[in-house]
């Protein structure tokens, strides 16, 4: 996927509607595809783009499943229950996000039922869009003759039709190789339709042959099209339908219900400390947690949205982590919630999205360039730039919002107008729509970096209960890192700090979606990583598993060096063994030779090692065989046979002589262990010392040289 | 002339070793080569004592030795590479005790070719195949299979030869069950030899080649080949299959690297360096002698440097491939051609040079704080491992094999004033050098000596049960009273034993199963094991004088004449023979022989008279006391014994197999023998029918000048004879043959077997008043030794006349003088102490002066390694006989002795010796290049306790030979001949002669002539003319021979030993006159010179014989008193042997047609053609082989008796005769 030159478009991608409405079934990674399609298909103009957004709201009008709003999560199962919590939702809470906001109910609706209904659709080929057309004609018009959408609709399908049937003639060409599709085939069938063979479409370099002189000629390309035909193509969808089911509640418990999580929310979030635990624990515990999930998450979703405030936070996230932790919760589907909640947590985690600036590219009008995520600077630039489409929209929910919530929820609060409004970069103005159907439009300005571990662990404990929370909270890192690391030489201090929040928020996210880290790990200089990124990073040594994790580890090892140790006991010796291979891997000829690196080890020690290879540490220390596992026939001789003095008298009038001793006539007698040590000389200390280092003449190999990892290596002086 | 060859020292070098279960037992047993002889050694796991089972002469040089088994085989076979032309599997068989052939492939011309293969062998682990490799070119692989008897197959070979390539090593990869591989460390060589500008020769690399042979296909393919980046020496083979990763480690310079097949990436670990060596900091490591140890579960690896330290090294595998290789060092021993480990945990090290060793492995080195160095271990660049050599850790030292290899040059003399003369020998290498003492003797362990209360007459052992392992009580007889001592942690006194005190003892043994006897004079002491005593009382005056007592049967004699029998009856009642005989003199000695198994008596008793004869009297109760036979003495009997013996010991030794018995009974029928021992000091030992007691096949020897005493004693299982006379000499059965030694002890006077648990065969006996506990451990050696040990290598030594001290050259290449050392260690020091940073340096001052305060016994730990071109030298004056140092002269570093000659100078007229020593300085070996030499004249005083420098005289040559001629000094210069005379400030030179060609080494002088050797063109006469002072070359020989050592046989007659091996000797014919002229006008020589300038006369060839290995000194001696003179001759591998001269013609005849027979019937083992063999080099002349001779004596019975047939004579006589003429000249 091509990435550079994106960064002004990036927003573009909104704008092809139509088709996003029809796909909005598919997965965010489909949409994020297509967001970099849209961006290469044209430089869209104004116009443009309104059209297109246009279109695209005529689509999802056209939807039957989503006549209003309040229809736009489907409740296959329990329709009481689903009624019952509209009501409930609405009712006291009235939530912008969810209730009164149009497009995210859309596509959340699109996707709930989107589903099903394009299961059947089978024989529709992708054509080209009249406005490709339109596109093409501009591209070649020189009149400033406007085609009308009429025309541009029809040749749309011809042109379509006309494609169809080359790839069809080719597809039939190609029979008669066998289904291999060459270059000069495909010029074939266009000479065949009176097509003249495109120029400069063998942009392959001239092959030479030498044979009197010098003679050059195309060596034909070979596209195995079987291969193609037979490719297993795999439709994934990451958010796969969540086994939804909604606690049921009367209509008569409602009320109940909604005292129940008014009084539990004010109690976590505004009393003391005293009765948020309590209230925590109640939210821990209650088996309403059922009923009252998806209502408490919407209510979190709006207080960390609007109320950017650090102690409001951690207490949201308390509130978010107990009742999440309740059983109960899962029996809800709460995508929607989800989906807003993801945006307002990565939000704080690694600041909107929108704020994010690669600060050498050429710096747009409204906003200033450097900064990425100041808060300051945020505020400055939202309400000019978004508050628009917002109020366009939807009107009376930001009434029933600012009336209805905010005066209840923060009383004292006098900064709210700021926070309503979206952050939005000048892209997104010119094409808002597309951006707000699979973006949520909330956000939420960067908490404090002392919260972040707090925030982190919110994170990972929910992502860790939802699939689809997990999906999102990982697409919308991805999507800040890509748009950070855009054009940015990462050095500043600030820069690491946000790799910093980006990392832990990844591993918070778990193993795979720290992986996503890793195509950003090349960006970074390892000798520029500052010692306070190890310990962020180093952890991410705990994912590392299998011989494929060679890259992550080399480079975790290069940038964390002595830090990744602690990660690393349990695999000590699965590393040792990877890290030899992948580095003996990396030889060319097979005589050149060099030692094998090692991977760092903790002490040493029996303890160490039994920690290393979990509660075996006979497996461990692979005990070295005993004398007698080496030799099963072991017999120790008994010296004192045959041996001169053994034998004693003891008898009246006997008179022992000493016997001449006969080492003296044997050489050697030195050698004897019991002699006093003569070896190592000058005491047993000395042994202990290594100096006087020498040269060999030749190196030790003409391998490039392996700096020392291993801490084999020391010397004992 | 003719010469009969006897080897009395077989070789004691090792050139190669390999260990299995050769016998088919549980228990391993070490296959050594000598070079020409194979010996089966048995480690006793009790004692730790190796034993020689067999040593065979192959008549053949071995090249390669292997040994394998057969998939599922529970014995190994032996396959041998020799200069034969022939792959030979050998069998042991423990029954006959020998090495019986079961193939012989024959597949190349004999000798040591390049191109022939033999040199090399490597066999597959699983016992299929074995590939066989020249140098050059060829190599050729058998299948082995079995086939449906389970005899071992061998399939015609395969080859898989490949022109223009040397090869260096190989072995066998551990592929399990896979085809057999083979890998080989090779150089192409065909670029090399094309490209005359000698790039490709630099550029040429060696490889390390895969063979596989595929047993399917039946054929040999060249797998795999890949560059080494180091020149390797030698591979080592991984266990594979289920064992282990498979594959092979390479041993190069400075490096160890593991390879396999595959994708096994290479794994490479340097060498570890010894901490603060002294060596030359560029000398590169090289490991030189391997062993591996592999069980079911695990496997190590034993790799020994040129320092002798062996490091352990183990492999970490990762599902089996290898990750790791860890090296640690072990021990340090003598560096070694080979080494076994052994599965009772036993290592035997073959030393290059001197003694070989059993160790025991008493630790893996598992445990100590040694450092395990890793090749995972980053090292900085060009850095290597290092460690400190220590004492013994690991291993245990158990036993000590002598070895005199390398023999520098030895002298038999009598310096002892021992009568009978001793053999000197300069033994040995660097540091580890010796001067050895050989004496011709049985080793003895004193195990304990004991002063007794008075002067004993006489000692006994018993056991108090038959069955009985060990003795019970040891009885010594006084003039009026008996000792009986219990055996036990210690030796006591006992009263309760039921033994008579008050009285002296004639004799005591055990009776029957369980009772005992004691014969004293007044009666017979019957001891029941209840300790009822019956008595049997001396009837009226008469008193018992002579009794022989066996384990069922009493003979006494009553007042001289009468004989009274005993004879225990089955309720073990002692009955007296109603008869008693009355013999025709007096009775002075008589022997029983003892109980066969299974039987009720022994059948004969042996009577010696006071009239010189030897009575033979029947037991048989049907003729009782019936004379059988009889034999006539030259003088009086003093002691007879009757012993059986002549069946192998092998089966008999301890430790076999639970069977063993069975065998002893089955098939290990021993001949009867009759020792007697005569009253001035002769031993007969005459055979005795067991059927008829007839006596015949008397063999004679004198052992001393005393009357010889007898007694039967165990020894390795079997009976021998202890014969006392002034020596103490003993009569054992020992592979195959017959051996008379004398115990190098003191005299004895009574003695008699020992058995205890500390010691299970012994000898205890009397002498004077003391009581001896003493045992022999090396039966067969032929010497015993002393060493004393020197600093350098010997060169050459000369014995002092007036007092016998010898004055002894030592000089070593590559070698610090102490000087020099202490120097280089200051320096080190010093630059340890310079190196250190600030707060090092306390550290760094200390360190230094423990390391120039470390002192490692170099003769452990090898000396160190200068440099090439450097030489250490001195000159040292021994006390032989004390092994004392008089006083050592040191010489500068570089100087290097290369001859020594004491001589007196006319001129100085003191009557004084002086020593002359030819000394080169700033000698390069190759190419050879010198500073010159000089003669450094010392005065010795007359005691030889100091040394006086005269002068030193620079000479432009090096001073290759000195001899004293004339009361003037002969000295080689170079190629010149030069005669100096003794002068004040330096040595004179007289006359000289220009017309040796290449150099000389050796000069002997007689009368007016001078014997000069070059070093490789044989020996040129020289004729000194005193009037006109001409050194004139009268005579030379027509070969070409690279000359070794020489002796003057008499004035004409000169013995040549050469470095390939062989001797010749060369006489001048009568008709070679040495009053020539040497015309100084050059015209005569036009005309009269012989062919390509050699001289006019040629001595002529009349003896030549391929010896097989380099004979280093030749000399006209005796060995024995009163012997004759024979030719005794010291090789380098460290054989002692010598050839007799025939005295008549008929025994000449005999010895030919017995060789004769020998060869056909008897071929040697290896498959190299004796005659051939013989006849190496120059065609053998006038030499008979004793060797193959005696190997008469050890073929199967029906071939002794086929070949004596054929000479219409009987084995025993021909045994005697092969006896004879090796008592004659030697033992």
């Amino acid at each position: 996927m091509k990435t550079s030159g994106a960064s002004n478009t990036d927003e573009l991608n909104k704008s092809s509607h139509s088709k996003v409405s029809k796909k909005s079934t598919k997965s965010r990674s489909k949409s994020a595809k297509l967001e970099l399609t849209g961006k290469n298909s044209l430089s869209a103009s104004a116009s443009s783009s309104i059209a297109s957004a246009v279109s695209g709201g005529v689509a999802v009008g056209s939807l039957p499943a989503t006549p209003t709003h309040l229809n736009m999560v489907t409740t296959p199962t329990t329709p009481t229950s689903s009624l019952g919590n509209y009501n409930l939702f609405d009712a006291s809470f009235a939530v912008a996000g969810s209730g009164g906001h149009g497009l995210a109910g859309g596509i959340a609706g699109a996707e709930a039922s989107g589903n099903s209904s394009r299961m059947g659709h089978q024989k529709s080929y992708a054509g080209f869009d009249p406005r490709s057309i339109k596109i093409f004609w501009e591209q070649h018009d020189q009149t400033d003759v406007e085609l009308s959408q009429d025309v541009c609709a029809r040749l749309a399908e011809d042109a379509s039709y006309k494609v169809w049937e080359l790839i069809n003639n080719v597809k039939i060409y190609s029979r008669h190789s066998g289904g291999v599709v060459t270059y000069d085939l495909v010029n074939e069938v266009l000479k065949d339709a009176d097509v003249p063979p495109m120029l400069g479409a063998m942009d392959s370099d001239w092959d030479r042959i030498d044979y009197d002189g010098s003679f050059y000629f195309h060596s034909d390309k070979i596209f195995e099209l079987s291969a193609e035909f037979q490719k297993e193509v795999n439709l994934c969808t990451p958010d796969d339908a969540d086994f939804q089911s909604i606690c049921p509640v009367e209509d008569k418990h409602m009320d109940q219900l909604r005292q129940c999580v008014q009084s539990l929310v004010t109690a976590a979030l505004f009393a003391d400390s005293k009765s948020q635990t309590a209230a925590v624990c109640h939210a821990f515990q209650t088996p309403l947690m059922g009923s009252i999930y998806r209502v408490i998450v919407s209510k979190m979703v709006q207080l960390l949205a609007f109320k950017q405030q650090d102690h409001l936070s951690q207490r949201c996230w308390r509130l978010l982590r107990a009742c999440n932790y309740n059983a109960t919760a899962n029996h809800n589907a709460c995508r929607p919630e989800y989906f807003n909640l993801a945006e307002v947590l990565v939000s704080q985690l690694m600041a909107p999205y929108e704020t994010i600036k690669a600060p050498h590219v050429d710096p747009d009008p409204g906003q200033t360039t450097s900064i990425k995520m100041e808060f300051e600077e945020e505020l400055k630039v939202e309400p000019d730039q978004c508050h628009n489409p917002e109020t366009q929209e939807n009107p009376e929910v930001m009434g029933v919002e600012k009336q209805e919530q905010e005066p209840q929820m923060f009383p004292g609060e006098s900064t709210m107008e700021h926070t309503i409004y979206k952050l939005q970069s000048e892209e997104e103005e010119l094409n808002p729509q597309p951006e707000a159907e699979h973006l949520s439009s909330y956000f939420a300005c960067p908490v404090g970096n002392g919260l972040v571990d707090e925030l982190c662990e919110t994170i990972g404990q929910l992502a860790s209960q939802s699939g689809y929370l997990h999906a999102e909270c990982l697409f919308l890192i991805k999507r800040r890192l890509a748009r950070f690391f855009e054009g940015r030489h990462v050095s500043s201090e600030r820069d690491f700090r946000y790799i910093s929040r980006a990392v832990r928020g990844l591993i918070a996210l778990g193993e795979y979606a720290f992986r996503e880290f890793i195509p950003y790990i090349y960006k970074l200089r390892v000798e520029e990583i500052p010692d306070s990124l190890w310990p962020d990073l180093a952890p991410a040594a705990i994912f590392l598993g299998g011989h494929d994790d060679v890259y992550l580890y080399e480079w975790l090892e290069y940038g964390c060096g002595a830090a990744l140790q602690p990660f690393l006991v349990h695999y000590a010796r699965a590393y040792e063994k990877m890290v030899t291979r992948r580095y003996v891997k990396a030889k060319q000829p097979a005589y050149r030779i060099e030692s094998v690196p090692g991977v760092r080890r903790l002490e040493w020690s029996t303890l160490a090692a039994a920690m290393c290879h979990g509660d075996d540490p006979s497996k461990a220390l692979k005990p070295k065989p005993t004398l007698c596992e080496a030799f099963p026939d072991l017999q120790s001789p008994n010296l004192q046979l045959n041996c001169a003095g053994n034998i004693r008298f003891k008898f009246a009038g006997c008179r022992p002589v000493l016997l001449k001793p006969k080492v003296a006539t044997v050489p050697h007698s030195e050698d004897s262990p019991s002699s006093a040590a003569n070896g190592g000389g000058g005491g047993g200390a000395s042994s202990d010392i290594l100096i006087a280092k020498r040269k060999l003449f030749k190196p030790l190999t003409n391998v490039r040289k392996w700096s020392p990892i291993s801490g084999y290596h020391y010397l004992r002086i | 002339m003719y010469l009969y060859n006897l080897t009395l020292q077989k070789a004691t070098g090792v050139t190669h070793a390999v260990h299995g279960n050769f016998s088919g037992g549980k228990q391993q047993e070490v296959l050594l080569s000598r070079g020409k002889s194979l010996e089966l050694l048995r480690p006793d796991s009790n004692t730790g004592k190796v034993h020689t089972l067999l040593s065979t002469e192959i008549f053949g040089c071995v090249r390669a030795l292997m040994a394998f088994r057969l998939t599922g085989g529970t014995k190994d076979y032996i396959v041998v590479g020799s200069d034969s032309g022939r792959i030979v599997i050998l069998e042991y068989n423990p029954s006959k005790n020998a090495l019986e052939k079961v193939h012989q492939e024959t597949f190349g011309k004999s000798g040591c070719r390049r191109i022939v293969p033999g040199q090399y062998f490597a066999i597959d682990p699983k016992g299929r195949a074995v590939m066989i490799g020249a140098v050059e070119k060829q190599k050729l692989a058998y299948i082995m299979n079995r086939d449906t008897q389970a005899r071992l197959t061998i399939s015609s070979p395969l080859e898989a030869h490949k022109s223009n390539t040397l090869t260096y090593h190989m072995v066998g990869v551990d592929v399990g069950f896979d085809n057999p591989m083979f890998a080989c460390l090779e150089i192409d060589y065909e670029e090399a030899d094309m490209d005359p500008s000698g790039d490709a020769a630099q550029r040429t690399q060696q490889t390390l080649t895969f063979y596989e042979l595929d047993l399917g296909l039946n054929h040999v393919v060249r797998k795999y080949s890949e560059p080494l980046e180091e020149h390797a020496n030698f591979l080592v083979s991984v266990p594979g299959g289920n064992d282990g990763p498979s594959g092979v480690l390479i041993c190069s310079e400075n490096y160890l690297t593991y390879k396999n097949l595959g994708d096994q990436h290479d794994i490479r670990c340097p060498i570890p360096r010894r901490r603060n060596d002294l060596d030359d900091p560029e000398r590169g490591m090289i490991f030189i002698c391997s062993a591996t140890h592999r069980t079911k579960s695990m496997y190590f690896f034993l790799l020994q440097t040129e320092q002798g330290d062996i490091f352990k090294i183990t492999l970490e595998t990762d599902d089996d491939v290898v990750s790791e290789i860890k090296l640690k060092y072990f021990d340090t021993v003598p560096p070694a051609t080979a080494m076994c480990v052994l599965k009772t945990g036993f290592l035997f090290v073959a030393s290059e040079f001197g003694n070989h060793y059993l160790y025991q492995i008493a630790h893996l080195g598992d445990d100590d704080d040694e450092p395990e160095f890793s090749s995972a271990m980053p090292l900085e660049e060009g850095e290597t491992f290092f460690f400190a050599p220590r004492a013994l850790k690991n291993l245990v030292l158990v036993d000590e094999l002598p070895s005199f290899a390398p023999i520098i040059t030895s002298q038999v003399a009598d310096l002892a004033n021992e009568d009978t003369p001793q053999l000197y020998v300069l033994c040995g290498r660097g540091p580890r050098s010796t001067l050895r003492v050989l004496r011709h003797g049985l080793e003895v362990s004193e195990m304990a000596v004991s002063e007794l209360p008075g002067n004993p007459n006489a000692v006994w052992t018993v056991k108090k049960r038959a069955d009985d392992e060990f003795d019970a009580y040891i009885i010594v007889s006084f003039v009026n009273a008996t000792l009986v001592l219990s055996i036990g942690e210690t030796v006591e006194e006992v009263t309760d034993s039921g033994f008579l005190g008050t009285t002296p003892t004639l004799c005591c043994a055990a009776l029957g199963d369980d009772a005992l006897v004691q014969v004293y004079p007044d009666g017979i002491r019957h001891i029941r094991s209840d300790k009822r005593v019956n008595e049997w009382k001396a009837p009226g005056k008469k008193s018992i004088t002579k009794c022989a007592v066996n384990q069922r049967q009493v003979v006494i004699t009553l007042s001289g004449r009468e004989l009274v029998y005993f004879e225990m009856d089955p309720t073990g009642e002692l009955n007296e023979y109603t008869e008693r005989s009355e013999m025709p003199a007096e009775i002075m000695c008589m022997a029983l022989g003892t109980v066969p198994e299974g039987e009720q008596r022994s059948w004969f008793l042996a009577v010696g008279l006071a009239d010189n004869t030897v009575r033979i009297l029947s037991l048989d109760p049907n003729n009782c006391l019936t004379p059988c036979s009889m034999q006539a003495l030259p003088s009086p009997a003093e002691s007879l014994c009757l012993v059986e013996m002549g069946h192998t010991e092998s089966t008999t030794q301890g430790g076999l197999d639970d069977d063993a018995p069975a065998q002893r009974s089955g098939n290990n029928k021993g001949t009867i023998y009759l020792n007697i021992g005569l009253s001035n000091g002769v031993l007969l030992r005459t055979v005795l029918d067991p059927v008829s007691g007839d006596l015949a096949d008397t063999r004679t020897r004198y052992l001393g000048s005393r009357p010889v005493k007898l007694f039967r004693i165990k020894m390795q299982g079997s009976e021998a004879v202890l014969a006392m006379s002034s020596r103490t000499w003993l009569s054992y059965y020992h592979q195959n043959r017959f051996h008379l030694t004398p115990l190098s002890y003191e005299t004895l006077e009574y003695a008699s077997g020992f058995s205890s648990e500390q010691c299970s065969e012994g000898i205890v006996a009397i002498s004077t008043n003391t009581l001896r506990i003493l045992a022999l451990e090396k039966l067969g050696a032929v010497f015993n030794q002393v060493a004393f040990p020197l600093q350098y290598t010997p060169r050459t030594f000369v014995i002092h006349p007036d007092t016998g001290r010898m004055l002894i050259a030592e000089t070593d290449h590559n070698a610090y003088t102490e000087d020099t050392k202490s120097a280089r260690k200051e320096q080190m020091a010093e630059e340890m102490r310079s190196a250190a940073g600030d707060e090092e340096r306390e550290l760094a001052r200390e360190m230094a002066n423990a390391f120039i305060n470390e002192v490692l016994p170099e003769d452990v730990f090898s000396s160190p390694k200068a440099g090439l071109g450097l030489w250490a030298s001195q000159i040292r004056c021994l006390d032989a006989m004390h092994g004392q140092t008089m006083f050592s002269v040191p010489l500068t570093q570089n100087e290097a002795i290369m001859s020594m000659a004491m001589l007196k100078f006319s001129i100085a007229a003191d009557g004084r010796y002086y020593l002359a020593v030819g000394i080169a300085k700033d000698l390069q070996l190759n190419p050879r290049i010198s500073q010159g030499g000089c003669i450094d004249i010392y005065k010795i005083d007359p005691t030889c306790s100091s040394l006086e420098f005269m002068h030193r005289t620079d000479i432009d040559e090096i001073p290759g030979a000195l001899c004293g001629f004339q009361g003037r000094l002969l000295a080689g210069c170079g190629r010149m001949l030069r005669i100096y005379d003794f002068g004040k400030k330096k040595m004179l030179r007289k006359c000289e002669n220009k017309h040796i060609p290449y150099q000389i080494v050796n000069i002997q002088a007689m009368g007016h002539r001078v014997y000069v050797s070059d070093v490789q063109e044989s020996v040129f006469f020289i004729r000194y003319r005193r009037a006109e002072n001409q050194l004139i070359i009268f005579a030379d020989d027509t070969h070409p021979r690279w000359v070794t050592a020489t002796t003057l046989l008499d004035y004409d007659t000169i013995a040549i030993a050469d470095k390939f091996g062989n001797l010749s000797i060369q006489r001048l014919p009568h008709s070679v006159t040495d009053d020539v002229d040497e015309d100084p006008t050059g015209t005569k020589s036009l005309w009269d010179r012989g062919l390509l300038s050699g001289a006019s006369q040629k001595s002529e060839n009349i003896c030549s014989f391929h010896v097989g290995e380099i004979i280093m000194s030749l000399q006209k001696a005796t060995l024995i008193p009163g012997g004759s003179e024979a030719l005794i001759y010291a090789t380098l591998s460290g054989t002692v042997g010598a050839f007799v001269p025939f005295t008549s013609r008929e025994d000449y005849d005999f010895f030919q047609h017995l060789e004769m027979h020998m060869r056909n019937e008897n071929p040697p083992l290896c498959g190299r053609d004796h005659l051939s063999y013989r006849s190496s080099y120059y065609p053998v002349k006038n030499v008979l082989d004793g060797d193959l001779c005696e190997q008469y004596l050890s073929i199967e019975a029906a071939k002794q008796k086929s070949i004596a047939g054929d000479m219409f004579r009987t084995p025993n006589q021909i045994c005697k005769k092969l006896e004879d003429i090796r008592t004659r000249y030697a033992f």
